[in-house]
């Protein structure tokens, strides 16, 4: 085993072991993202996206498809942003569209 | 109340963790905050330079070099025992038991990084292992906040520091620049002088900290 691998597991054991002993001392708050989420069939998707708001799953309606051509810099930020908040980099991507075009919360923008 | 814990983390040495540790430290004291620092680094550089006892706080060495379940918890009930306002923990400049231990109990880490390639993508390692140790820890914290350190403005990579560590994903703090005084006021124990333009740059810092902390004075 290479000794940077020695010294990350070194690092991650006591990140656990300390993350425990916290727990104990301080509960802390949950993320959302930390339950697994079950995946919905497709009559409760569409409820669930009646309630959310949002479209169900593989029923966006898709008016183009566009290749995106990215550099290196922000293909890497984006991947590590979508890893780090649970989310794909299609949903930011869209959500960077919505910023830009300064689209409003409110139903009926378009 | 128990203190705030700020950890300053980076795998790459050289980066500038204790000489943010030391002044940021002296800025909050400053404020009327009581600070401790604990030197978790066993090259001991913050420890050292309190020997003289100019410092307006106190410096501990606080040494991790296994990962026992016994150590880590007696480390952690160390930290977590002390009076003060705020405790900044000075890890070592490589991953370990100590790296790990003070990302863990942290609630905010500082990720101090020049503008060379070595040291973006050591704070690049460093900030996918607390995003490594959040996601197993199912924890919102600690929160993460880059330190843009010893950055030259006469250089191109100096000037694009904050765009190049943007690229992180993470806040970036205002820029603590390269200058003589901050190595000179080290070397004879010493925090920077308190009418430089050093000092108000960690002024500056100390605003960032608190800010992400939602602690507005």
């Amino acid at each position: 085993m290479k000794k940077s691998s020695l010294a990350s597991g070194l690092a991650s054991r006591a990140a656990s072991i300390a993350s425990n002993f916290m727990d104990e001392a301080e509960p802390a708050p949950v993320r959302d993202d930390a339950a697994p989420k079950a995946i919905p069939a497709a009559a409760e998707s569409e409820e669930a996206a009646r309630r959310t708001g949002g479209r169900p799953k593989g029923k966006r309606a898709v008016a183009a498809r566009q290749t995106v051509y990215l550099d290196e810099a922000r293909h890497a930020a984006l991947a590590r942003l979508a890893d780090d908040r649970g989310r794909s980099i299609h949903s930011l991507i869209l959500e960077g569209i919505d910023r830009v075009i300064d689209k409003p919360a409110a139903t009926g923008w378009q | 109340m128990a203190a705030t814990i700020i950890g300053l983390a980076q795998t790459k040495g050289g980066v500038g963790k204790t000489t943010t540790a030391l002044n940021l430290a002296a800025e909050l004291v400053r404020r009327g905050r009581t600070v401790a620092i604990l030197d978790a680094d066993p090259a001991g550089h913050a420890a050292s330079i309190a020997e003289d006892g100019r410092l307006s706080y106190s410096v501990t060495p606080h040494l991790l070099e296994t990962a026992d379940e016994a150590d880590v918890s007696a480390w952690v009930r160390a930290v977590r025992g002390r009076p003060e306002d705020f405790v900044l923990i000075d890890a070592p400049g490589a991953m370990g038991a100590a790296f790990g231990a003070t990302i863990a109990v942290a609630h905010i880490v500082l990720v101090p990084s020049g503008a060379t390639v070595l040291d973006v993508r050591g704070a690049a390692e460093t900030v996918a292992a607390i995003r490594k140790n959040r996601r197993a820890a199912k924890r919102d914290r600690p929160d993460i906040l880059i330190v843009p350190s010893r950055i030259d403005r006469r250089t191109g990579a100096g000037r694009d520091v904050v765009t190049t560590l943007a690229a992180l994903t993470e806040p970036v703090a205002p820029a603590i620049s390269y200058r003589a005084v901050v190595a000179d006021s080290l070397a004879v124990g010493e925090s920077v002088p308190v009418d430089g333009p050093s000092a108000a740059e960690f002024a500056s810092l100390a605003d960032a900290v608190l800010t992400r902390l939602g602690d507005q004075e």
